[in-house]
Protein backbone atom coordinates (compact mmCIF):
# COMPACT_ATOMS: atom_id res chain seq x y z
CA UNK A 1 0.00 0.00 0.00
CA UNK A 2 1.48 3.38 -0.94
CA UNK A 3 2.47 5.37 2.08
CA UNK A 4 0.06 8.21 1.34
CA UNK A 5 -2.87 5.83 1.62
CA UNK A 6 -1.88 4.62 5.04
CA UNK A 7 -2.58 7.82 6.85
CA UNK A 8 -1.40 8.04 10.38
CA UNK A 9 -2.98 5.99 13.08
CA UNK A 10 -2.54 8.50 15.90
CA UNK A 11 -4.16 11.52 14.36
CA UNK A 12 -6.90 12.91 16.53
CA UNK A 13 -6.59 16.62 17.05
CA UNK A 14 -8.01 17.45 20.44
CA UNK A 15 -7.17 21.14 20.17
CA UNK A 16 -6.11 21.09 23.81
CA UNK A 17 -2.93 22.60 25.08
CA UNK A 18 -0.68 20.63 27.37
CA UNK A 19 -1.95 20.53 30.93
CA UNK A 20 -0.36 23.37 32.91
CA UNK A 21 2.83 23.38 30.82
CA UNK A 22 4.12 26.28 32.91
CA UNK A 23 4.32 23.96 35.87
CA UNK A 24 6.73 21.64 34.06
CA UNK A 25 8.99 24.63 33.38
CA UNK A 26 8.62 25.96 36.92
CA UNK A 27 9.29 22.59 38.50
CA UNK A 28 12.53 22.12 36.62
CA UNK A 29 13.56 25.74 37.28
CA UNK A 30 12.91 25.46 41.01
CA UNK A 31 14.58 22.07 41.43
CA UNK A 32 17.77 22.94 39.55
CA UNK A 33 19.21 25.59 41.96
CA UNK A 34 18.35 23.42 44.96
CA UNK A 35 21.09 21.02 43.86
CA UNK A 36 23.60 23.68 44.89
CA UNK A 37 24.74 23.54 48.52
CA UNK A 38 25.79 27.18 48.39
CA UNK A 39 22.27 28.20 47.48
CA UNK A 40 20.83 26.07 50.27
CA UNK A 41 23.26 27.77 52.66
CA UNK A 42 22.18 31.18 51.39
CA UNK A 43 18.54 30.26 51.90
CA UNK A 44 19.35 29.15 55.44
CA UNK A 45 21.19 32.42 56.16
CA UNK A 46 18.23 34.36 54.74
CA UNK A 47 16.13 32.92 57.54
CA UNK A 48 18.45 34.21 60.27
CA UNK A 49 16.68 37.61 60.43
CA UNK A 50 13.43 35.70 60.87
CA UNK A 51 14.89 33.95 63.91
CA UNK A 52 15.97 37.33 65.28
CA UNK A 53 12.52 38.72 64.56
CA UNK A 54 11.01 35.68 66.25
CA UNK A 55 13.11 36.39 69.34
CA UNK A 56 12.00 40.02 69.30
CA UNK A 57 8.36 38.92 69.03
CA UNK A 58 8.77 36.54 71.93
CA UNK A 59 10.46 39.02 74.24
CA UNK A 60 8.05 41.79 73.29
CA UNK A 61 5.12 39.59 74.21
CA UNK A 62 6.87 38.62 77.45
CA UNK A 63 8.21 42.01 78.46
CA UNK A 64 5.54 44.31 77.02
CA UNK A 65 6.37 48.06 77.17
CA UNK A 66 9.80 47.46 78.64
CA UNK A 67 10.93 45.78 75.46
CA UNK A 68 9.68 48.74 73.44
CA UNK A 69 11.62 51.14 75.63
CA UNK A 70 14.79 49.15 75.07
CA UNK A 71 14.43 48.28 71.41
CA UNK A 72 12.38 51.18 69.99
CA UNK A 73 10.83 50.61 66.54
CA UNK A 74 12.75 47.35 66.18
CA UNK A 75 10.31 45.78 68.56
CA UNK A 76 7.22 46.87 66.61
CA UNK A 77 5.06 43.75 66.46
CA UNK A 78 2.34 45.37 64.37
CA UNK A 79 2.03 45.18 60.56
CA UNK A 80 4.54 48.01 60.10
CA UNK A 81 7.11 45.97 62.02
CA UNK A 82 6.75 43.20 59.46
CA UNK A 83 7.41 45.65 56.64
CA UNK A 84 10.61 46.57 58.47
CA UNK A 85 11.47 42.89 58.55
CA UNK A 86 10.88 42.67 54.78
CA UNK A 87 13.29 45.59 54.41
CA UNK A 88 15.93 43.53 56.22
CA UNK A 89 15.43 40.83 53.61
CA UNK A 90 16.34 43.18 50.78
CA UNK A 91 19.99 42.03 50.44
CA UNK A 92 18.86 38.41 50.28
CA UNK A 93 16.30 39.27 47.63
CA UNK A 94 19.05 40.98 45.63
CA UNK A 95 21.51 38.08 45.84
CA UNK A 96 19.09 35.18 45.61
CA UNK A 97 17.19 36.52 42.63
CA UNK A 98 20.46 37.38 40.88
CA UNK A 99 21.53 33.76 41.29
CA UNK A 100 18.33 31.97 40.34
CA UNK A 101 16.76 34.47 37.96
CA UNK A 102 19.52 35.86 35.78
CA UNK A 103 19.93 32.78 33.65
CA UNK A 104 16.31 31.76 33.36
CA UNK A 105 15.76 33.18 29.90
CA UNK A 106 19.27 34.20 28.87
CA UNK A 107 20.40 30.59 29.12
CA UNK A 108 17.48 29.43 26.98
CA UNK A 109 18.32 32.06 24.42
CA UNK A 110 21.96 31.04 24.39
CA UNK A 111 21.13 27.34 24.16
CA UNK A 112 18.29 27.80 21.65
CA UNK A 113 15.86 26.51 24.21
CA UNK A 114 13.12 28.88 23.13
CA UNK A 115 12.61 26.97 19.87
CA UNK A 116 12.39 23.72 21.82
CA UNK A 117 9.90 25.12 24.32
CA UNK A 118 7.76 26.95 21.81
CA UNK A 119 7.54 24.04 19.38
CA UNK A 120 5.41 22.35 22.02
CA UNK A 121 1.78 22.92 22.94
CA UNK A 122 2.43 26.01 25.04
CA UNK A 123 2.46 29.71 24.34
CA UNK A 124 4.78 32.55 25.30
CA UNK A 125 2.51 33.27 28.26
CA UNK A 126 2.95 29.74 29.61
CA UNK A 127 6.69 30.02 29.20
CA UNK A 128 6.89 33.34 31.04
CA UNK A 129 4.55 32.05 33.72
CA UNK A 130 6.77 29.02 34.27
CA UNK A 131 9.93 31.09 34.48
CA UNK A 132 8.18 33.68 36.63
CA UNK A 133 7.03 31.01 39.05
CA UNK A 134 10.67 30.12 39.67
CA UNK A 135 11.55 33.69 40.64
CA UNK A 136 8.39 34.04 42.72
CA UNK A 137 9.16 30.78 44.55
CA UNK A 138 12.57 31.98 45.69
CA UNK A 139 11.28 35.48 46.43
CA UNK A 140 8.55 34.04 48.62
CA UNK A 141 11.07 31.69 50.23
CA UNK A 142 12.87 34.64 51.80
CA UNK A 143 9.97 37.06 52.26
CA UNK A 144 6.45 35.69 52.51
CA UNK A 145 7.23 32.30 54.03
CA UNK A 146 9.29 33.71 56.93
CA UNK A 147 6.56 36.30 57.57
CA UNK A 148 3.93 33.59 57.69
CA UNK A 149 6.11 31.45 59.92
CA UNK A 150 6.62 34.43 62.23
CA UNK A 151 2.90 35.15 62.26
CA UNK A 152 2.18 31.56 63.22
CA UNK A 153 4.81 31.76 65.94
CA UNK A 154 3.38 35.09 67.12
CA UNK A 155 -0.12 33.62 67.22
CA UNK A 156 1.12 30.71 69.32
CA UNK A 157 2.91 32.87 71.89
CA UNK A 158 0.31 35.57 72.27
CA UNK A 159 -3.42 35.88 72.55
CA UNK A 160 -6.34 38.27 72.13
CA UNK A 161 -6.47 40.94 69.42
CA UNK A 162 -2.75 40.71 68.70
CA UNK A 163 -3.08 36.98 68.14
CA UNK A 164 -5.93 37.47 65.69
CA UNK A 165 -3.90 40.12 63.85
CA UNK A 166 -1.06 37.63 63.62
CA UNK A 167 -3.32 34.88 62.34
CA UNK A 168 -5.31 36.79 59.74
CA UNK A 169 -4.47 40.40 59.02
CA UNK A 170 -0.69 40.38 58.72
CA UNK A 171 -0.47 37.17 56.65
CA UNK A 172 -2.98 38.60 54.18
CA UNK A 173 -1.22 41.97 54.05
CA UNK A 174 2.08 40.21 53.50
CA UNK A 175 0.55 38.01 50.79
CA UNK A 176 -0.84 41.01 48.91
CA UNK A 177 2.41 42.94 49.25
CA UNK A 178 4.61 40.01 48.24
CA UNK A 179 2.40 39.18 45.26
CA UNK A 180 2.60 42.73 43.90
CA UNK A 181 6.28 43.33 44.58
CA UNK A 182 7.20 39.76 43.64
CA UNK A 183 5.46 40.19 40.29
CA UNK A 184 7.30 43.49 39.79
CA UNK A 185 10.72 42.03 40.64
CA UNK A 186 10.00 38.93 38.56
CA UNK A 187 8.98 40.77 35.42
CA UNK A 188 11.92 43.17 35.63
CA UNK A 189 14.42 40.39 36.24
CA UNK A 190 12.99 38.19 33.47
CA UNK A 191 13.04 41.17 31.12
CA UNK A 192 16.73 41.71 31.89
CA UNK A 193 17.32 38.00 31.39
CA UNK A 194 15.56 38.10 28.03
CA UNK A 195 17.76 40.92 26.81
CA UNK A 196 21.13 39.27 27.39
CA UNK A 197 22.60 35.91 26.58
CA UNK A 198 25.38 35.94 29.16
CA UNK A 199 23.99 35.16 32.59
CA UNK A 200 26.81 36.97 34.35
CA UNK A 201 25.99 40.23 32.58
CA UNK A 202 22.32 39.88 33.39
CA UNK A 203 23.24 39.39 37.04
CA UNK A 204 25.44 42.46 36.85
CA UNK A 205 22.62 44.58 35.39
CA UNK A 206 20.31 43.32 38.12
CA UNK A 207 22.79 44.26 40.84
CA UNK A 208 23.34 47.67 39.23
CA UNK A 209 19.61 48.29 39.04
CA UNK A 210 18.98 47.08 42.56
CA UNK A 211 21.98 48.24 44.55
CA UNK A 212 23.19 50.92 42.14
CA UNK A 213 19.96 52.89 42.08
CA UNK A 214 19.72 52.52 45.85
CA UNK A 215 23.08 54.22 46.30
CA UNK A 216 22.51 56.76 43.55
CA UNK A 217 19.09 57.77 44.89
CA UNK A 218 20.51 58.26 48.36
CA UNK A 219 23.06 60.70 46.98
CA UNK A 220 20.56 62.43 44.69
CA UNK A 221 18.04 62.81 47.49
CA UNK A 222 20.52 65.10 49.22
CA UNK A 223 19.68 67.61 46.49
CA UNK A 224 15.98 66.83 46.23
CA UNK A 225 14.19 64.31 48.49
CA UNK A 226 11.75 63.55 45.65
CA UNK A 227 14.64 61.95 43.72
CA UNK A 228 14.33 59.04 46.11
CA UNK A 229 11.87 57.83 43.45
CA UNK A 230 14.93 56.61 41.50
CA UNK A 231 15.60 54.07 44.21
CA UNK A 232 14.45 50.79 42.66
CA UNK A 233 14.23 48.60 45.79
CA UNK A 234 13.31 51.62 47.87
CA UNK A 235 10.14 52.17 45.86
CA UNK A 236 9.17 48.53 46.25
CA UNK A 237 9.58 48.84 50.01
CA UNK A 238 7.85 52.21 50.26
CA UNK A 239 4.88 50.75 48.34
CA UNK A 240 4.52 48.40 51.30
CA UNK A 241 3.05 51.26 53.31
CA UNK A 242 -0.05 50.98 51.11
CA UNK A 243 -0.48 47.41 52.36
CA UNK A 244 0.88 47.54 55.92
CA UNK A 245 0.08 51.17 56.83
CA UNK A 246 2.31 53.60 58.71
CA UNK A 247 4.53 56.54 57.86
CA UNK A 248 6.17 56.66 54.37
CA UNK A 249 9.76 55.49 54.27
CA UNK A 250 10.81 58.40 52.05
CA UNK A 251 9.52 61.63 50.61
CA UNK A 252 7.69 59.80 47.84
CA UNK A 253 4.01 59.09 48.62
CA UNK A 254 3.45 55.30 49.01
CA UNK A 255 0.72 55.34 46.34
CA UNK A 256 3.21 56.87 43.90
CA UNK A 257 5.71 54.17 44.83
CA UNK A 258 3.08 51.55 44.12
CA UNK A 259 2.52 53.13 40.72
CA UNK A 260 6.26 52.98 40.09
CA UNK A 261 6.20 49.26 40.95
CA UNK A 262 3.31 48.71 38.53
CA UNK A 263 5.15 50.72 35.86
CA UNK A 264 8.26 48.56 36.31
CA UNK A 265 6.10 45.44 35.97
CA UNK A 266 4.43 46.73 32.81
CA UNK A 267 7.77 47.70 31.31
CA UNK A 268 9.10 44.23 32.09
CA UNK A 269 6.05 42.59 30.50
CA UNK A 270 6.45 44.77 27.40
CA UNK A 271 10.11 43.82 27.01
CA UNK A 272 9.27 40.14 27.46
CA UNK A 273 6.52 40.37 24.87
CA UNK A 274 9.02 41.72 22.36
CA UNK A 275 11.95 39.48 23.22
CA UNK A 276 10.43 36.03 23.63
CA UNK A 277 10.20 34.43 20.21
CA UNK A 278 10.71 30.84 19.12
CA UNK A 279 13.53 31.85 16.83
CA UNK A 280 15.60 34.95 16.56
CA UNK A 281 15.85 36.28 13.07
CA UNK A 282 18.66 38.56 12.09
CA UNK A 283 17.46 40.47 9.07
CA UNK B 1 13.85 27.96 -15.02
CA UNK B 2 10.72 27.05 -13.11
CA UNK B 3 9.23 23.62 -12.85
CA UNK B 4 5.60 23.45 -11.90
CA UNK B 5 4.83 21.15 -8.99
CA UNK B 6 4.47 17.73 -10.53
CA UNK B 7 2.43 16.10 -7.81
CA UNK B 8 0.25 17.25 -4.98
CA UNK B 9 0.37 14.97 -2.00
CA UNK B 10 -2.89 13.02 -2.07
CA UNK B 11 -3.64 13.34 1.62
CA UNK B 12 -2.03 16.62 2.52
CA UNK B 13 -1.29 16.81 6.22
CA UNK B 14 0.70 19.99 6.08
CA UNK B 15 -0.22 22.81 3.79
CA UNK B 16 1.35 26.17 3.12
CA UNK B 17 -0.94 28.52 1.28
CA UNK B 18 0.72 31.44 -0.46
CA UNK B 19 3.12 32.03 2.39
CA UNK B 20 5.57 34.89 2.24
CA UNK B 21 7.97 36.20 4.79
CA UNK B 22 9.90 39.40 4.71
CA UNK B 23 12.31 40.94 7.16
CA UNK B 24 12.31 44.67 6.66
CA UNK B 25 12.90 45.07 2.94
CA UNK B 26 14.33 41.60 2.45
CA UNK B 27 11.92 39.00 1.07
CA UNK B 28 13.03 35.64 2.39
CA UNK B 29 10.14 33.55 1.07
CA UNK B 30 7.87 34.72 -1.68
CA UNK B 31 4.38 33.35 -2.25
CA UNK B 32 5.00 29.65 -1.71
CA UNK B 33 2.17 27.15 -1.86
CA UNK B 34 2.78 23.51 -1.14
CA UNK B 35 1.06 20.50 0.31
CA UNK B 36 2.87 17.66 2.02
CA UNK B 37 1.41 14.27 2.79
CA UNK B 38 2.70 11.20 4.62
CA UNK B 39 6.25 10.14 3.77
CA UNK B 40 9.64 11.79 3.84
CA UNK B 41 10.12 15.07 1.97
CA UNK B 42 13.46 16.79 1.58
CA UNK B 43 13.51 20.55 1.70
CA UNK B 44 16.40 21.81 -0.39
CA UNK B 45 17.93 25.09 -1.31
CA UNK B 46 21.19 26.95 -1.50
CA UNK B 47 22.32 29.03 1.46
CA UNK B 48 20.17 32.14 1.61
CA UNK B 49 17.51 30.65 -0.67
CA UNK B 50 14.83 30.93 2.02
CA UNK B 51 14.94 27.24 2.94
CA UNK B 52 15.39 27.84 6.66
CA UNK B 53 12.70 30.50 6.77
CA UNK B 54 10.24 28.23 4.94
CA UNK B 55 11.18 25.34 7.22
CA UNK B 56 10.57 27.45 10.31
CA UNK B 57 7.27 28.74 8.96
CA UNK B 58 6.14 25.18 8.22
CA UNK B 59 7.13 24.09 11.71
CA UNK B 60 5.28 27.01 13.26
CA UNK B 61 8.32 28.76 14.68
CA UNK B 62 7.95 31.81 12.47
CA UNK B 63 4.64 33.38 11.60
CA UNK B 64 4.33 34.14 7.88
CA UNK B 65 4.06 37.82 6.92
CA UNK B 66 1.39 36.71 4.49
CA UNK B 67 -0.44 33.44 3.86
CA UNK B 68 -1.08 30.55 6.18
CA UNK B 69 0.41 27.29 7.32
CA UNK B 70 -2.24 24.69 8.06
CA UNK B 71 -2.09 21.30 9.69
CA UNK B 72 -5.18 19.34 8.66
CA UNK B 73 -6.86 22.66 8.07
CA UNK B 74 -5.94 24.19 11.43
CA UNK B 75 -3.72 27.24 11.66
CA UNK B 76 -0.63 26.22 13.52
CA UNK B 77 0.50 29.33 15.38
CA UNK B 78 -3.05 30.26 16.30
CA UNK B 79 -3.73 26.88 17.84
CA UNK B 80 -0.71 25.83 19.87
CA UNK B 81 -2.51 22.61 20.83
CA UNK B 82 -1.55 21.40 17.35
CA UNK B 83 2.05 21.18 18.46
CA UNK B 84 1.08 17.92 20.16
CA UNK B 85 1.23 16.43 16.69
CA UNK B 86 4.49 18.07 15.71
CA UNK B 87 8.03 16.95 16.47
CA UNK B 88 10.79 19.46 15.87
CA UNK B 89 14.50 18.68 15.78
CA UNK B 90 16.49 21.92 15.56
CA UNK B 91 19.74 22.32 13.71
CA UNK B 92 21.61 24.00 16.53
CA UNK B 93 23.84 21.83 18.67
CA UNK B 94 23.36 24.01 21.71
CA UNK B 95 21.17 22.19 24.21
CA UNK B 96 20.57 22.27 27.93
CA UNK B 97 24.11 21.17 28.80
CA UNK B 98 23.49 21.17 32.55
CA UNK B 99 20.84 18.45 32.31
CA UNK B 100 21.37 14.75 31.73
CA UNK B 101 19.95 13.28 28.55
CA UNK B 102 17.14 11.66 30.50
CA UNK B 103 16.27 14.84 32.45
CA UNK B 104 16.21 16.83 29.23
CA UNK B 105 14.00 14.31 27.52
CA UNK B 106 11.63 14.07 30.48
CA UNK B 107 11.28 17.84 30.60
CA UNK B 108 10.50 17.95 26.89
CA UNK B 109 7.95 15.13 27.17
CA UNK B 110 6.37 16.63 30.28
CA UNK B 111 5.76 19.83 28.31
CA UNK B 112 3.53 17.75 26.06
CA UNK B 113 1.20 17.35 28.99
CA UNK B 114 1.82 13.72 29.95
CA UNK B 115 1.75 12.58 33.56
CA UNK B 116 4.71 11.14 35.46
CA UNK B 117 4.48 7.47 34.45
CA UNK B 118 3.83 8.29 30.83
CA UNK B 119 6.70 10.80 30.81
CA UNK B 120 9.13 8.17 32.09
CA UNK B 121 7.88 5.48 29.69
CA UNK B 122 7.97 7.71 26.62
CA UNK B 123 11.39 9.08 27.50
CA UNK B 124 12.74 5.56 27.89
CA UNK B 125 11.26 4.47 24.57
CA UNK B 126 12.70 7.49 22.79
CA UNK B 127 16.14 6.84 24.26
CA UNK B 128 16.02 3.28 23.00
CA UNK B 129 14.84 4.47 19.60
CA UNK B 130 18.02 6.48 19.08
CA UNK B 131 20.26 3.97 20.88
CA UNK B 132 21.19 6.38 23.64
CA UNK B 133 20.08 4.32 26.63
CA UNK B 134 23.63 3.86 27.98
CA UNK B 135 24.40 7.57 27.96
CA UNK B 136 21.02 8.70 29.29
CA UNK B 137 22.30 9.67 32.71
CA UNK B 138 25.29 11.63 31.52
CA UNK B 139 25.14 15.39 31.27
CA UNK B 140 24.42 16.65 27.77
CA UNK B 141 27.46 18.92 28.14
CA UNK B 142 29.61 15.78 27.91
CA UNK B 143 27.86 14.45 24.79
CA UNK B 144 29.57 14.23 21.42
CA UNK B 145 28.06 16.02 18.44
CA UNK B 146 26.47 12.80 17.21
CA UNK B 147 24.94 12.08 20.62
CA UNK B 148 23.50 15.58 20.76
CA UNK B 149 21.96 14.95 17.38
CA UNK B 150 20.41 11.76 18.69
CA UNK B 151 18.98 13.31 21.85
CA UNK B 152 17.47 16.07 19.69
CA UNK B 153 15.89 13.38 17.53
CA UNK B 154 14.63 11.61 20.63
CA UNK B 155 12.87 14.71 21.97
CA UNK B 156 11.25 15.25 18.58
CA UNK B 157 9.89 11.71 18.48
CA UNK B 158 9.12 10.91 22.12
CA UNK B 159 5.50 12.06 21.89
CA UNK B 160 4.84 10.05 18.74
CA UNK B 161 4.08 13.02 16.46
CA UNK B 162 2.38 12.78 13.11
CA UNK B 163 4.50 15.53 11.58
CA UNK B 164 8.25 15.57 12.14
CA UNK B 165 10.59 18.40 11.20
CA UNK B 166 14.26 17.53 11.06
CA UNK B 167 16.76 20.30 10.47
CA UNK B 168 20.10 18.92 9.24
CA UNK B 169 19.55 15.66 11.17
CA UNK B 170 22.81 13.95 10.19
CA UNK B 171 25.15 16.78 11.18
CA UNK B 172 28.23 15.54 12.97
CA UNK B 173 27.23 11.88 13.03
CA UNK B 174 29.59 9.00 12.53
CA UNK B 175 28.81 6.57 9.67
CA UNK B 176 27.15 3.99 11.91
CA UNK B 177 24.88 6.53 13.62
CA UNK B 178 24.19 8.07 10.22
CA UNK B 179 22.92 4.73 8.93
CA UNK B 180 20.79 4.26 12.03
CA UNK B 181 19.20 7.68 11.71
CA UNK B 182 18.60 7.33 7.96
CA UNK B 183 16.86 4.01 8.64
CA UNK B 184 14.84 5.63 11.41
CA UNK B 185 13.75 8.51 9.16
CA UNK B 186 12.75 6.10 6.42
CA UNK B 187 10.79 4.06 8.94
CA UNK B 188 8.98 7.18 10.16
CA UNK B 189 7.98 7.91 6.58
CA UNK B 190 6.90 4.31 5.97
CA UNK B 191 4.72 4.47 9.07
CA UNK B 192 2.77 7.22 7.38
CA UNK B 193 4.14 10.21 9.21
CA UNK B 194 4.82 13.42 7.38
CA UNK B 195 8.57 13.93 7.76
CA UNK B 196 10.18 17.12 6.48
CA UNK B 197 13.97 17.03 6.32
CA UNK B 198 15.93 20.17 5.64
CA UNK B 199 19.48 19.79 4.49
CA UNK B 200 21.97 21.37 2.14
CA UNK B 201 23.82 18.08 1.71
CA UNK B 202 22.11 16.49 -1.26
CA UNK B 203 23.42 12.92 -0.92
CA UNK B 204 22.13 13.03 2.66
CA UNK B 205 18.61 13.80 1.46
CA UNK B 206 18.86 11.29 -1.33
CA UNK B 207 19.54 8.48 1.13
CA UNK B 208 16.26 9.25 2.86
CA UNK B 209 13.80 10.14 0.12
CA UNK B 210 13.11 10.73 -3.57
CA UNK B 211 10.52 13.36 -2.75
CA UNK B 212 11.78 16.92 -2.57
CA UNK B 213 10.75 20.54 -2.30
CA UNK B 214 13.26 22.88 -3.87
CA UNK B 215 13.34 26.53 -2.99
CA UNK B 216 15.47 29.09 -4.80
CA UNK B 217 15.71 32.83 -4.19
CA UNK B 218 12.67 32.69 -1.94
CA UNK B 219 10.48 30.99 -4.53
CA UNK B 220 9.27 27.44 -4.70
CA UNK B 221 11.06 26.03 -7.73
CA UNK B 222 10.04 22.38 -7.77
CA UNK B 223 8.06 19.94 -5.71
CA UNK B 224 7.64 16.19 -6.09
CA UNK B 225 9.57 13.04 -6.97
CA UNK B 226 13.12 13.62 -8.23
CA UNK B 227 12.56 11.53 -11.38
CA UNK B 228 9.33 13.30 -12.24
CA UNK B 229 10.95 16.67 -11.68
CA UNK B 230 13.87 15.59 -13.82
CA UNK B 231 11.49 14.54 -16.55
CA UNK B 232 9.80 17.92 -16.44
CA UNK B 233 13.05 19.73 -17.18
CA UNK B 234 12.57 19.71 -20.94
CA UNK B 235 15.47 21.88 -21.95
CA UNK B 236 17.97 19.40 -20.49
CA UNK B 237 17.77 15.91 -22.08
CA UNK B 238 17.95 12.96 -19.73
CA UNK B 239 21.17 10.99 -20.17
CA UNK B 240 20.79 7.21 -20.13
CA UNK B 241 23.75 4.82 -20.22
CA UNK B 242 23.20 1.28 -21.53
CA UNK B 243 25.80 -1.44 -21.14
CA UNK B 244 25.68 -3.94 -23.97
CA UNK B 245 27.86 -6.58 -25.59
CA UNK B 246 26.89 -5.06 -28.97
CA UNK B 247 27.19 -1.33 -28.36
CA UNK B 248 27.50 -0.30 -32.00
CA UNK B 249 24.34 -2.15 -33.10
CA UNK B 250 22.48 -0.77 -30.10
CA UNK B 251 23.68 2.78 -30.80
CA UNK B 252 22.62 2.70 -34.42
CA UNK B 253 19.23 1.29 -33.46
CA UNK B 254 18.61 4.04 -30.93
CA UNK B 255 19.91 6.81 -33.19
CA UNK B 256 16.93 6.64 -35.51
CA UNK B 257 14.24 6.87 -32.82
CA UNK B 258 12.07 9.98 -32.39
CA UNK B 259 12.44 9.89 -28.61
CA UNK B 260 16.21 9.92 -28.81
CA UNK B 261 17.94 13.23 -29.34
CA UNK B 262 21.48 11.88 -29.62
CA UNK B 263 23.60 8.79 -29.08
CA UNK B 264 27.30 8.25 -28.43
CA UNK B 265 29.59 5.56 -27.06
CA UNK B 266 31.56 6.69 -24.02
CA UNK B 267 35.07 5.72 -22.88
CA UNK B 268 33.67 2.76 -20.91
CA UNK B 269 32.06 1.33 -24.02
CA UNK B 270 28.56 2.20 -22.84
CA UNK B 271 25.93 3.55 -25.18
CA UNK B 272 24.91 6.97 -23.90
CA UNK B 273 21.55 8.16 -25.20
CA UNK B 274 19.95 11.58 -24.63
CA UNK B 275 16.19 11.87 -24.51
CA UNK B 276 13.77 14.70 -23.86
CA UNK B 277 11.05 12.34 -22.62
CA UNK B 278 12.60 9.90 -20.19
CA UNK B 279 9.31 8.35 -19.08
CA UNK B 280 8.27 7.52 -22.66
CA UNK B 281 11.79 6.39 -23.49
CA UNK B 282 11.78 3.88 -20.67
CA UNK B 283 8.32 2.69 -21.68
CA UNK B 284 9.34 2.07 -25.29
CA UNK B 285 12.86 0.77 -24.69
CA UNK B 286 12.01 -2.89 -23.83
CA UNK B 287 9.97 -3.16 -27.06
CA UNK B 288 12.85 -1.85 -29.18
CA UNK B 289 15.34 -4.18 -27.56
CA UNK B 290 13.14 -7.23 -27.98
CA UNK B 291 12.21 -6.41 -31.58
CA UNK B 292 15.86 -6.31 -32.65
CA UNK B 293 17.18 -8.85 -30.11
CA UNK B 294 19.58 -6.29 -28.69
CA UNK B 295 21.43 -7.48 -25.59
CA UNK B 296 21.53 -5.02 -22.70
CA UNK B 297 23.14 -5.84 -19.34
CA UNK B 298 22.60 -2.65 -17.44
CA UNK B 299 20.63 0.59 -17.77
CA UNK B 300 21.52 3.63 -15.72
CA UNK B 301 20.16 7.15 -15.77
CA UNK B 302 23.14 9.40 -15.31
CA UNK B 303 21.41 12.61 -14.40
CA UNK B 304 18.15 11.94 -12.62
CA UNK B 305 19.91 12.03 -9.30
CA UNK B 306 19.30 14.82 -6.88
CA UNK B 307 22.59 16.56 -7.56
CA UNK B 308 21.89 16.74 -11.29
CA UNK B 309 18.31 17.95 -10.78
CA UNK B 310 19.50 20.52 -8.28
CA UNK B 311 22.27 21.73 -10.60
CA UNK B 312 19.92 22.01 -13.56
CA UNK B 313 17.34 23.94 -11.60
CA UNK B 314 19.46 26.34 -9.63
CA UNK B 315 22.36 26.47 -12.04
CA UNK B 316 24.81 25.12 -9.48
Amino acid sequence: MPVYERGYRHWEHSGHRARAPWWAIARRGIAEPLKSRRLLFLLAVAWVPAIVKGGILYFTFQMGELSRLIGGKWTDIGPRGFLTYLGWQSPFVLILLAIVGSGLISRDRRENGLALYLSRPLGVRDYVLGKGAVVMFYYFAVTLLPVWALCLFGYLVTSGATGLQMLLLIPLQALAYCLVTGAGFTLVLLALSSVGQRTVFVALWWVLLYAGTDGLAKIMSLFSPALEILNFPGQFLNAGIVFFGGEPLCEVPPAASLLVVVAYALLGAWVLRRRIKPVEVVA
Amino acid sequence: MNVAPTTVAPAAVLRAERVSKWFGEVIAVNDCTLALGPGVTGLLGLNGAGKTTLFKMLSGLITPSQGEVLIRGHRLRRDVGLFRHVGFCPESDALFDWLTGREFLMLMVRLMGYDGTEVAARSERALELVHLGDAADRRIGAYSKGMRQKIKMAQALAHDPEIVFLDEPLNGMDPVSRREIVALVQRLGDEGRCVVVSSHILPEIETMTRSIVLIHRGKLMAEGDITEIRDAIHDRPTIVALTSTEPRRLASSLAGRDLVRGVEIDEFGRVVARTDHAVNFYRELPGWLLAESLPVDEIETLDDNLQAVFDYLVGG
